[in-house]
């Protein structure tokens, strides 16, 4: 590996990126982060240019709503492949990169390669923030942010076409929360109400945590939005405890806890698949242990 | 307006727990998982027939065309997007387009969307997609379609209004919502959270006998066969793994006969070790 | 021979299907419990094309069959039986105008009918008696254009709900003196015509079951359906074929849920540490309601077919209701036996599945009914 590019788009994941580069490649491989926090169109103009020019192999991109929409365009700009959500990046015995990726919502991770195409085709992964660890370092940095404000560079908007930008609205989000937190609190299908999926959010009040929830809650409509989905196409949690209400274990929410450090679930169904990956299995009615454990905090 | 939505059959996320790979094969066994809709392809679907129809309600003339890029076999999913409402539907169902990867996957979409267009002999204005595949969940498909036809995207789209000529698009990323607006082609790829897809009537099934659905191979497209299926593909696909995500799984309480509130002090219990 | 349904069939199974889990499945134990009929899902079942699934399109319907019609039954009956019966007696007093009535009558009600902004009915019992139809004592006379109707039918679903009810009335008498009755569609609203009692059944309940009574009720004289004296063969021909394919398919639901919730339950349930589901006489338990199902759904189907061929069906449909509502009976039954003190727990629907299967016996004419119907046709073509 001669060069690894890394897209900083304000978002701590690029440093966990660097740091899961470094300890691939050591000090043989030259990193270089290209720093934009622009939104999508001059963030990918950015980067094709720089990619171009600077020529790394692999460009790693954090899987943040702006990353997602960067990272497979600049597959097709640049005619290379782009491996996506990556859990882990390994070198095989080969010497190749094996980028592992999920599929059916984790259920199964399947080995991508992206053979090198050519001096400015490089490989291109997405890793969600969180997937590796936090890091501190230094590496180059191309500022095109401050290129920018100096007027050395002007914003490409080429592809922005006849779309734009006409407001941004901050929002209540909980997704960076549930992400760091480290006690989770998650209800599933078997809360069976708008009214237990607050209560749910009470218990992670009071207990100092945050709280998350699976697609069918979502889908019923019972309160939270995707921000507090935790799966393989939510959010990824990683605490030290997590206790689940009324879920089923589904793959793809089953995956988006495997790095809690202790997982107690509650389930009022003896067979769900949930209790085969936990370290406590309680078989409850999920509202009345959630009563209990509100009722006892509140005495 | 004409709106292209982009479908793909996929085998039932309900059923992910039931995939397993065989130890000889190492191929994924997918047996008794039936293929349904990408359920937010019919959020797609649900955000264009509104459009649609808010626009035929305007006087104006509107479709909707379904393309999808899949095994012939699952032909009866794009009869279920016609009932649904969807004007006329196409297929591209080649082996030449197997084992294609997103890239090549959307090329060869794009292709099949301008040689709509032809066929018709009008341009579409607006492509709507599901953001992601249960199955794959790349998200990459309708961003790469955009880059292929040279046009806007726009994904994570959670909210989708028409005004006059003018398209709305609210984009949630991790922090803000973004509003989009404007005229022009553009692809949206749209989150499961924008609507609510209606249910498929006994009208609408009938009704989808008379609408048109082709099917295209490799010989309407003419594709190089270097570009398309797993040649065209930049990424090569390696073994499969099933992760390990088993755990004890041992009894939160012992006694059988607990209750909800011993089950609540054991939580508790656990909660104060870990300094809760 | 081809037990298979066709693509289109299979995918509107699964349209209804989707269609019962949402909107039905959640409800139906709390309109069981409280009695509730839920008339705001006519409509949306009329969008559906649930409730005129059979009715020719020129009629606002979706132009199929009875196969569907039937299959669509059993979608809803799988999770509330009650719900069901709504429908199909709706249904029933709809078949009745769409094959006796006037085409201006058909212009006038089976649109909205199908749509479910319109709720029909088919009124026969009295409180002499269902079955004995010569019995009935509601008349209707014609005086100076106008069917002036007296009388009070009982056990009449949809009394309450109906917006316009085809009602048997005894019109006149044969040349050798016994009575002969005629249809009449009678709208809610009219002076003198309106609901009496409302019942509090053991099962079926979230239907609405009730008196009409009938007090100098006047109608105009284009409200009759079919001929002057062919109240009884309409009424018979129309129970016989779409009340009884109804009954059937209904019992077949309530099987299928007998059936469902056997397995999951029998798999949940650990005793002395295992899933009583590997106990042998679980096993049979559950070998019996699926026979029962499959018997039951074979029988019911086939008689569809045979009445959407245009042949008549009403010896296949007393066969299939005597049997299906029977089955669903002994399954439920079942059902509650393998989950011991669980199954009379009303948190469980096993107590609902079994009250909703004995409602079923009377619905259409009581086992012994068809068994005579049966028997009828047995003995002439063997």
């Amino acid at each position: 590996m001669n060069k690894v590019m890394i897209f900083d788009q304000g978002n701590p994941v690029c440093m966990q990126l660097l740091g899961k580069a470094r300890s691939l490649f050591g000090e043989e491989a030259e990193y270089v982060m290209v720093s934009v926090r622009r939104h999508h169109n001059v963030a990918l103009e950015t980067m094709e240019n720089a990619i171009r020019e600077e020529k790394p192999e692999l460009v790693l991109i954090g899987a943040t709503a702006l990353g997602e929409e960067v990272a497979p365009a600049l597959g097709v700009r640049l005619g290379t492949g782009v491996a996506a959500h990556c859990v882990d990046i390994n070198i095989s015995d080969e010497g190749n990169l094996a980028f592992m990726v999920p599929a059916f919502g984790g259920k199964v991770i399947g080995e991508i390669f992206v053979p090198a195409a050519g001096d400015d085709r490089p490989a291109i992964a997405t890793v969600k923030p969180g997937t590796f660890e936090d890091y501190e370092g230094e590496c180059r940095v191309i500022d095109v942010d401050e290129q920018i404000e100096k007027g050395l560079l002007s914003p490409g908007e080429k592809k922005q076409g006849a779309f734009r930008m006409a407001g941004i609205e901050p929002r209540k989000h909980t997704a960076g929360r549930l992400a760091k937190a480290q006690l989770v609190f998650c209800g599933g299908f078997g809360i069976g109400s708008p009214e237990n999926w607050q209560k749910i959010e009470r218990l992670a009040e009071k207990f100092g945590g945050a709280a998350g929830c699976t697609r069918p809650v979502v889908d019923m409509g019972w309160g939270p939005d995707e921000d507090s989905m935790i799966g393989t196409s939510g959010i990824s949690v990683k605490p030290k405890v997590y206790v689940g209400f009324g879920i089923s274990g589904a793959a793809h929410h089953v995956c988006g806890i495997r790095d809690a450090d202790v997982i107690i679930s509650i389930n009022n169904d003896r067979n769900a698949e949930v209790f085969a990956a936990s370290d406590y299995a309680g078989v409850f009615d999920a509202e009345a242990v959630i009563d209990a454990l509100l009722g006892e905090e509140e005495k | 307006m004409r709106i292209i939505v982009l479908v793909k059959p996929v085998p039932d996320p309900e059923k992910y727990n039931e995939l397993r790979i065989d130890p000889e094969t190492k191929r994924l066994v997918r047996e008794g998982v039936q293929t349904v809709i990408n359920p937010t392809d019919k959020n797609a679907l649900e955000a264009a027939l509104v459009l649609r129809d808010g626009r035929i309600a305007a006087g104006e003339d509107s479709s909707v065309t379904v393309l999808s890029m899949a095994p012939e076999f699952s032909r009866d999913k794009l009869v279920e997007c016609l009932a649904m409402g969807a004007d006329d539907a196409y297929m591209l169902s080649d082996v030449a387009f197997g084992g294609a990867d997103t890239y090549a996957t959307s090329y060869v979409l794009a292709e099949g969307v301008k040689k709509i267009a032809a066929e018709k002999g009008e341009n579409f204005d607006l492509i709507l997609a599901g953001n992601e595949s249960a199955d794959g969940a790349t998200a990459h498909v309708p961003v790469q379609l955009a880059e292929w036809l040279g046009i806007t995207h726009i994904s994570r789209v959670c909210s989708l209004e028409a005004e006059g000529e003018t398209l709305r698009a609210v984009k949630r990323s991790e922090d803000v919502l973004l509003t989009f607006e404007g005229e022009g082609q553009a692809v949206f790829a749209v989150t499961r959270d924008i609507n609510k897809p209606r249910f498929i009537s006994a009208m609408g099934i009938v009704k989808a006998r008379k609408k048109p659905l082709s099917i295209w191979t490799n010989e309407e497209l003419g594709l190089d066969e270097s570009a398309i299926g797993l040649e065209g593909s930049p990424t090569q696909p390696g073994r499969l793994i099933t992760p390990e995500l088993g755990r004890a799984g041992r009894p939160l309480l012992a006694d059988e006969d607990a209750t909800a509130e011993d089950a609540a002090k054991a939580i508790r219990a656990l909660l104060g070790k870990e300094g809760f | 021979m081809n037990f298979n349904f066709t693509e289109e069939q299979e995918m509107l199974k699964a349209a209804f299907a989707e269609f019962a889990k949402e909107e039905i499945a959640p409800n139906a134990a709390k309109w069981d419990e409280e009695n509730h009929t839920p008339l705001d899902l006519m409509p949306k079942m009329g969008e559906m094309g649930i409730l005129g699934v059979f009715v020719p399109e020129q009629y606002g319907g979706v132009g199929l069959g009875h196969t569907e019609r039937v299959m669509a039954l059993e979608e809803i009956a799988r999770y509330s039986a009650g719900l069901a019966m709504m429908v199909f007696t709706h249904q029933l007093g709809m078949a009745a105008i769409l094959d006796y009535g006037t085409e201006e009558q058909k212009m006038k009600y089976l649109p909205g009918m199908c749509a479910g902004t319109a709720i029909c009915g088919l009124a026969v019992t009295e409180p002499g008696g269902g079955s004995d139809v010569a019995g009935q004592k509601t008349e209707a006379q014609l005086v100076d254009g106008q069917w002036v109707v007296n009388g009070r039918k009982c056990f009449i679903t949809n009394s309450h709900c109906g917006t316009a009810t085809v009602i048997t009335c005894r019109t006149g008498e044969d040349e050798k003196g016994r009575s002969t009755f005629s249809c009449i569609i009678l709208e809610a609203g009219t002076d003198g015509y309106g609901p009496g009692r409302e019942e509090n059944k053991l099962g079926l309940r979230g239907s609405m079951t009730g008196e009409l009574i009938m007090n100098n009720a006047r109608v105009p004289e284009e409200n009759l359906v079919g001929e002057v004296g062919m109240g009884t063969p309409i009424a018979m021909k129309e129970i016989g074929e779409v009340g009884r394919a109804s009954m059937a398919a209904i019992a077949t639901g309530i099987l299928r849920g007998c059936l469902e919730d056997a397995v999951k339950f029998s798999k949940e349930r650990i005793v002395y540490g295992k899933p009583i589901s590997r106990l042998q006489a679980i096993q049979f338990h559950i070998a019996e309601i699926r026979c029962d199902y499959e018997a039951a759904r074979l029988m019911t189907y086939r008689a569809a077919a045979v009445k959407d061929e245009g042949k008549p069906a009403a010896a296949e449909f007393s066969m299939a209701k005597y049997f299906a509502t029977e089955a669903a009976c002994s399954a439920s039954k079942r059902l509650i036996e393998i989950m011991g003190g669980y199954g009379v727990v009303n948190e469980y629907a096993a107590g609902r599945y079994h009250r909703d299967a004995l409602g079923c016996i009377s619905s259409g004419g009581t086992s012994e009914i068809q068994k005579i119907i049966v028997a009828g046709d047995t003995l002439k073509k063997y």
